[in-house]
């Protein structure tokens, strides 16, 4: 009870004390020494203690374990700018995967997964839809915010492939996470590049769009090939063509002279790329299909 | 022996806590600011996605503020000479402000001559309100240039005309019918918008104001006065019910009112004039008003 007050408490008191723009302030020296108590709690609630089996009836240590991180989240919540939110997020997510690997508790496995989306939703928001319709239009306030939380999400699907193979050995559960649990790491690659697809889309010049796609489309099918996954490939081989289809439904007939020229060059090479590795790297692809 | 180590670690840092904590001396009071703030950025982030993909075009906007102006015809039509001297200022200034906004609207600048309004507020397509409440604060035109700069920017940036379609839209209004807008009433203008948008109108309002030849200390002399009297108003409690109570005040009125505090509108002023180089301009100009009567009237 104390510590779910504790929680409670920090939404009132904490969460907005310190003075604005100190990093350093009261905020983290209050909230921060709170969730060290909830993990250490949470770590002394064991799965194999049997004086707890009442407590474990109740999930007290998941309880605690949600709590820890919720409080982290909040932290962050009022520690960073509105838009660089996304990021920090992404970085929590990052060491919620590293984690559940590390200490093998599926608790922080489903948060991060939670959390993953919870910042595509955010990034879609407030970073795509709810950004200011003139300020933030430079580099940094168009893509390099969204673009840091996407490369950091990418960034967990090493985690994400051990996680995959050392949960392929364990018993299939029938809890609603289980499916996702199982492909994690076709969700930390579909998440992140939906985002950053979107973002493209949304915040790139219109004549350079599908100049941007077309560089994401071979990054991919470089990225499928490098990890022998058929998903990513076929993902990257689609943003291809869906890249060939709009240049030959719109932006051949309705695109300025200098951006068609750009986008014809660039795609032309782009295609040119994938489908030399794909006749360098035939018997591997065959072995995939 | 590990499980006895983390726990002094633990420990330490909880005391260390404390420790600082207790050494600060500001205090911070107990509010629901943060639940309210989270609350409504996630109002205003989920309502953008339709707000962007169904925006109202400059024409319809005016119309709509139009209307909606007609509501306020008959307080700002009995103004005395003396007020309608203080409202050519402010219409002089508000002119010199609003030629540097994005979007060309027909900006307008009106006086409410009440003194208890120490407020300003803005319609969508251009009209601007300053309470006389708010012009007693005063003590300099770049002040007040500040104030209009802010609500130029909730125009401009399309703040107000997102929320006359959210307002629309919760009261089942039509907008393209003349006359229904009048069901929404004053206050939802006169109340602040949401934390971001607040900061948005600050930091692209003190730009207005430079580009008219205004100091940007306008602004920070301004929100110093603010800071002051939220601290005057504000409750410290001192016992976990007068905690409590304060609380349940602060939630219903921080909810329509969700304006960021002032000390964050005045760090936000500092660090843009910091990052835009203009230390400099610290010359303001003194809040004059210069009007001519005759017989009574007001002549110019």
């Amino acid at each position: 009870m104390a510590l779910a007050a504790a929680f409670g408490r920090i939404f009132f008191a904490n969460l907005t004390a310190g003075n604005p723009g100190e990093f350093w302030g009261s905020r983290i020296y209050t909230v921060l020494p709170l969730t060290l108590i909830f993990f250490f709690v949470y770590a002394q609630l064991g799965p194999d203690e049997a004086s707890i089996r009442d407590d474990r009836r109740l999930h007290f240590d998941d309880l605690l374990g949600y709590v820890g991180t919720g409080s982290i989240v909040a932290l962050l919540y009022f520690q960073f700018s509105n838009d660089w939110l996304v990021t920090a997020w992404a970085v929590v997510i990052f060491a919620l995967f590293g984690v559940a690997l590390l200490l093998n508790r599926a608790m922080f496995l489903h948060q991060g997964i939670i959390l993953t989306v919870g910042t595509c939703v955010r990034g879609v928001m407030h970073n795509l839809f709810g950004a200011s319709y003139f300020s933030g239009g430079d580099w940094t306030g168009r893509y390099f915010v969204l673009g840091s939380a996407v490369a950091v999400m990418l960034a967990c699907l090493p985690f994400a492939f051990r996680l995959r193979d050392r949960d392929k050995t364990e018993a299939p559960t029938n809890r609603w996470s289980g499916a996702l649990v199982r492909h994690l790491e076709q969700f930390m690659f579909f998440a992140p590049v939906l985002l950053l697809t979107l973002m493209l889309a949304l915040k790139m010049r219109a004549g350079m769009v599908t100049v941007a796609w077309g560089i994401e489309g071979v990054l991919i099918v470089l990225l499928a090939l490098a990890v022998n996954e058929r998903s990513f490939r076929l993902t990257g081989m689609v943003l291809l063509l869906v890249c060939v289809g709009k240049i030959m439904l719109r932006d051949a007939w309705g695109l300025a002279p200098r951006d068609r020229y750009i986008t014809f060059i660039i795609l032309g090479a782009a295609l040119l790329l994938v489908s030399f590795l794909y006749s360098k790297y035939r018997d591997a692809i065959r072995q995939l299909l | 022996m590990k499980r006895l180590a983390i726990f002094v670690v633990v420990l330490a840092v909880g005391v260390t806590a404390l420790y600082f904590s207790q050494r600060r001396h500001d205090s911070t009071p107990v509010s629901a600011n943060a639940v309210v703030e989270v609350a409504a950025d996630a109002q205003r982030d989920l309502s953008r996605v339709p707000m962007r993909l169904t925006r109202l075009s400059d024409d319809e906007e005016i119309a709509i503020g139009n209307q909606l102006a007609d509501q306020y015809s008959g307080v700002t039509a009995q103004l005395s000479a003396e007020e309608l001297g203080l409202e050519s200022y402010v219409r002089r200034v508000g002119n010199n402000v609003s030629s540097h906004a994005h979007r060309r609207l027909p900006y307008s600048f009106h006086l409410v001559p009440n003194r208890a309004m120490i407020n300003a507020f803005s319609l969508p397509g251009g009209p601007v309100y300053v309470g006389k409440g708010l012009l007693d604060l005063m003590t300099s035109e770049d002040q007040l240039a500040a104030v209009l700069g802010h609500e130029v920017e909730h125009i401009d940036h399309y703040h107000c005309a997102e929320r006359v379609q959210i307002e629309a839209r919760l009261r089942k209004l039509r907008l393209d019918i003349v006359g229904a807008l009048v069901q929404i009433p004053l206050t939802v203008w006169e109340a602040g918008y949401n934390k971001d948008e607040e900061l948005e109108a600050d930091r692209e309002g003190m730009r207005l104001a430079v580009l008219g030849s205004y100091s940007p200390y306008g602004a920070v002399t301004l929100f110093e006065k603010f800071a002051k009297l939220h601290d005057e108003y504000i409750i410290h409690a001192q016992s976990p019910e007068e905690e409590l109570s304060a609380l349940a005040i602060q939630s219903l009125e921080g909810y329509f009112r969700s304006h960021p505090q002032p000390s964050e509108r005045l760090a936000q002023a500092n660090r843009l004039i910091a990052q835009e180089g203009w230390q400099d301009r610290k010359t303001q100009k003194p809040f004059r008003v210069e009007y001519e009567v005759h017989n009574g009237k007001y002549v110019k």
